[in-house]
């Protein structure tokens, strides 16, 4: 059966990424990617929600597998939600194609599943 | 309004979509420097709308870093390109990640749900039958 994958995107306050991938580490994640980037958020908003937005963010890309999706969301909310210093944001998107991945990550990789070449290419998920 | 945007979504087929290709968002991961390459040959599958920026990776590999050969830099590019022409994508990014980017590089896509306006979903998807000569 084809590995299904979700793209994890993590907005976060600048400085915290680390925390946020040691987070979804702990719930299994591989490794992820760092953009730099730079938030806007209205006024109004920041004064009705009471969170004060820092221009200066970070978005953490982490693509993993879909059942470990809901347990990795769970730990960077824990770890990174609005309610820490990090200020985070955490959504999922649907990933239909993937290219370049390990089959599973490192941490629940079968032995056979390691074996199979980086560049396994899986049809689209789910269909 | 809403009667409007009720009768439009009436109209719609039975997929739900007027358009005659899915959009997807393909994005590539490579090292530093072959972000440019990797956009121009992606180009070529009618991917008109490219974006290249520069992340960090944060893949483990102990040895390497405690030897400070650690190139963790990455660019990235968020492409927009038709779901007909993946197969043929796919296929050249694994040929060109082997002999380009030392055997690294991952992609990946996610469906796009909808794009406003003729000319834009035209851009998007090269479509260049959609767009009238006048305009």
């Amino acid at each position: 059966m084809e590995q299904s994958y979700e793209l994890v995107f993590c907005v976060i306050n600048a400085g915290f990424s680390e925390t946020v991938m040691t987070a979804a580490r702990k719930a299994g994640a591989g490794g992820g990617t760092i953009l730099k980037g730079r938030g806007t958020a209205g006024r109004a908003a920041e004064e009705l929600f009471n969170i004060k937005i820092q221009p200066e963010k970070e978005i953490v890309m982490l693509l993993v597998p879909a059942e470990i999706k809901d347990a990795v969301l769970r730990s960077i909310y824990d770890s990174a939600g609005l309610d820490r210093e990090s200020h985070g944001i955490a959504f999922t998107l649907p990933v239909e194609r993937t290219l370049g991945l390990n089959q599973a990550p490192a941490k629940e990789a079968a032995p056979e599943e390691k074996k199979t070449s980086k560049l396994n290419r899986t049809s689209k998920n789910g269909q | 309004m809403a009667e409007y945007a009720q009768a439009k979504r009436s109209d719609l087929p039975e997929g739900g979509s007027l358009s005659p290709h899915r959009l997807m968002l393909l994005v590539t991961v490579v090292q530093k420097g072959k972000g440019t390459f990797f956009s121009d040959y992606l180009q070529t599958f009618d991917a008109n709308l490219q974006i290249c920026v520069v992340g960090t990776g944060t893949a483990r590999d102990d040895l390497v870093e405690f030897l400070g050969l650690k190139d963790n830099l990455r660019s990235v590019i968020f492409s927009i390109v038709r779901e007909d022409r993946l197969d043929e994508i796919f296929q050249a990014l694994e040929e060109r990640f082997v002999t380009v980017n030392r055997n690294t590089g991952i992609a990946f896509t996610v469906p796009l749900s909808s794009v406003i306006g003729k000319l834009s979903y035209a851009f998007l998807s090269n479509e260049r039958r959609l767009v009238k000569e006048d305009e």
